[in-house]
């Protein structure tokens, strides 16, 4: 398996005695994000995430099957990640590394367990049929931070998704085209981010040195880490820190309250990017817009 | 008589080369100038051009991209394949500067650029001071923690076997960080000779000794492309408008590796950054493509990085 490459000493040097100052290669603050660009695609749920030189490509689909007979009024939603050499070149295929361990099973507990997606809402016939969704992520570029930038990209492709409208009448299920109704967009119940701490050691006070948003390199050189999930109410979803330079109570504290800050900023970004390509999606088109409204009279 | 110093025909590898047949037989070129040559001029084949006696109608080979760059005036004619790669293609003699992975008993093995197989410096091409001692004896071998970096000179290339041979031919080379910290005058007319550089970046407002003097601020290493890293190269051509920009508000120090690594100092770690910021956007632009030779991009950078 191709290594990581060596980082030389000096620049480890260089980097852990910079951020002591509170400074970073890039010029960063150490409590910022590199900017967030989304781009979408044409289908719904489909929603290409930079995050400075990351790049992750999320991709929602879904397909109708027939429940898991314990759990009968329920959807099912999975999310598959998958790293392979195009993102770095010590990803393999098929054989995964301890970072796309954490990634699936971070994402798992913070989409998924958090009940972000109702998957009640799903059902379309009781223990007959349901709706499966799946979150395809794609890493196209690794540098650093690769666990946000998956959780920015699942939540905003999956508020970007849009289910075909289905119609029950007796045993036969009509699923109805885009052209013919209006997709409706999933039941969202809340938009839970990921945000990652860096931690390097203590600086000159004593004090832990929590670094947001690193890059490949600095991930290569922290202590220690720890993922908080927060959506933009401040509920804590999960925290996960496994391993790594041990943490104060009240840095932890500090963490949780830095994410729930930084995920209000997140949340404001992807609902902006999400109405800005509503609005180009449906340019010169708003009265179909207007028509397609579920409050409208049928 | 230059032939084709400056076409802009692109080769492949593979293509005949017609250019050159006349060079390969010498008698009948013989042009006015060089008929009392009575030896056979032999044409010296530089990087990317091979001999290949399997096809005899098209003896030399490209086996890169680029361009074909032919020096026929000269004594001895070259030819070589001018090309741009994205990675390090090493080539000998090339200046490198490469991290130390581990040491065995009779070599050190570096890291040339990521993702490629380590290359070797045995003890005996490590030169360590003026009279010629080698590192291959215990006593004087240097200690070189790991990812330590050095440094050197490309001596072999092998054609067919993957591996890199490089060499620290004297004391000018060597491990660049621990030579900082012995900060004697010595070390700062090294430097000075390394970093050609220093004379238009420190050389106005600040002496390269002053900069060397401390030990408190570490140096970085800045990853680059190969187009940036031929940029830094020539400090005087290509680089001039982005080095000058910078000096103009950092004084810094560099050593630039053909490898893609380039070492930087300057006085405060924030400097440091500064420059470090300067090449990264220059080069994440791919500024050094603009037509003006990245003379606006790298004014509006520096403004940007280093402020007014």
């Amino acid at each position: 398996m191709p290594k990581e490459p060596e980082i030389s000493l000096a620049e480890k040097t260089f980097v852990l005695e910079a951020l002591k100052q509170n400074l970073r290669v890039d010029g960063r603050n150490i409590h910022s994000f590199r900017d967030i660009q989304f781009s979408f695609g044409d289908d719904y749920g489909f929603v290409d995430v930079r995050l400075g030189k990351t790049r992750v490509l999320a991709r929602i689909s879904a397909e109708i099957i027939r429940p898991r007979p314990d759990r009968p009024f329920e959807g099912t939603f999975t999310i598959s990640t998958e790293m392979g050499p195009m993102a770095s070149p010590s990803f393999e295929v098929g054989r995964p590394t301890d970072l796309d361990n954490t990634l699936s099973r971070l994402l798992e507990k913070s989409i998924r367990r958090s009940t972000a997606l109702d998957l009640e809402s799903l059902c379309i016939v009781t223990a007959q049929r349901v709706w499966s969704l799946r979150a395809d992520l794609h890493f196209l570029s690794h540098d650093g931070n690769l666990i946000d930038t998956a959780c920015i990209a699942t939540i905003t492709a999956l508020a970007h998704f849009r289910l075909p409208v289905v119609t029950v009448s007796g045993e036969d299920i009509t699923i109805h085209p885009v052209t013919e109704r209006v997709p409706v967009p999933l039941s969202l119940l809340h938009w839970p981010i990921c945000v990652t701490f860096s931690f390097f050691g203590e600086d000159d006070d004593g004090e832990m040195v929590c670094v947001l948003d690193a890059t490949a390199q600095e991930e290569a050189l922290r202590e220690g880490d720890m993922t908080v999930t927060v959506n933009k109410n401040g509920e804590v979803c999960q925290i996960s820190k496994s391993g790594g330079v041990a943490v104060e109570a009240e840095t932890l504290m500090k963490c949780a309250r830095k994410a729930a800050e930084k995920v209000k900023g997140i949340d404001k970004l992807i609902a902006s990017a999400l109405r800005g390509d509503e609005i180009a999606r449906n340019k010169g088109n708003l009265d179909w817009l207007k028509e397609g409204r579920s409050e409208n009279e049928r | 008589m230059s032939m084709s110093l400056d076409s802009p025909e692109i080769i492949l590898p593979g293509d005949p080369l017609p250019q050159l047949s006349p060079l390969l037989s010498p008698p009948s070129t013989e042009t006015s100038t060089s008929t009392t040559d009575t030896k056979p001029r032999s044409l010296r084949l530089g990087p990317g051009l091979t001999l290949s006696p399997t096809t005899p109608s098209t003896p030399i080979l490209p086996y890169r991209y680029g361009t074909l760059n032919l020096t026929s005036h000269t004594k001895r004619p070259t030819a070589s394949i001018l090309s741009t790669p994205r990675h390090y293609h090493p080539s000998t003699n090339d200046p490198v500067l490469v991290t130390l992975l581990r040491t065995t008993a009779e070599q050190f093995i570096v890291q040339l650029a990521p993702y490629t197989p380590p290359a070797i410096i045995p003890f005996e091409n490590y030169i360590i001071n003026n009279a010629g001692t080698t590192a291959s004896a215990r006593k004087s071998r240097p200690n070189l923690p790991i990812g330590a970096t050095i440094y050197a000179r490309v001596a072999v290339v092998h054609k067919h076997l993957e591996s890199v041979e490089l060499s620290v031919p004297d004391p000018t080379f060597g491990e660049v960080i621990s030579q900082k910290n012995t900060s004697s005058s010595s070390s700062s007319n090294q430097k000075n000779k390394k970093e050609s550089s220093t004379s238009i970046s420190a050389g106005t407002t600040t002496g390269a000794s002053s900069i060397a003097n401390r030990a408190e601020v570490t140096p970085y290493i800045l990853s680059t492309s190969q187009p940036m890293t031929k940029l830094l190269l020539a400090e005087e051509t290509l680089g001039k408008p982005l080095l000058s920009a910078v000096a103009s508000k950092v004084p810094f120090e560099m050593i630039v590796g053909k490898n893609g690594r380039v070492w930087i100092d300057a006085t405060t770690q924030k400097e440091v950054i500064q420059v470090v910021r300067c090449f990264k956007e220059f080069d994440e632009a791919e500024a050094w493509n603009d037509e003006d030779g990245g003379l606006a991009k790298g004014r509006q950078i520096v403004g940007k990085v280093c402020g007014k």
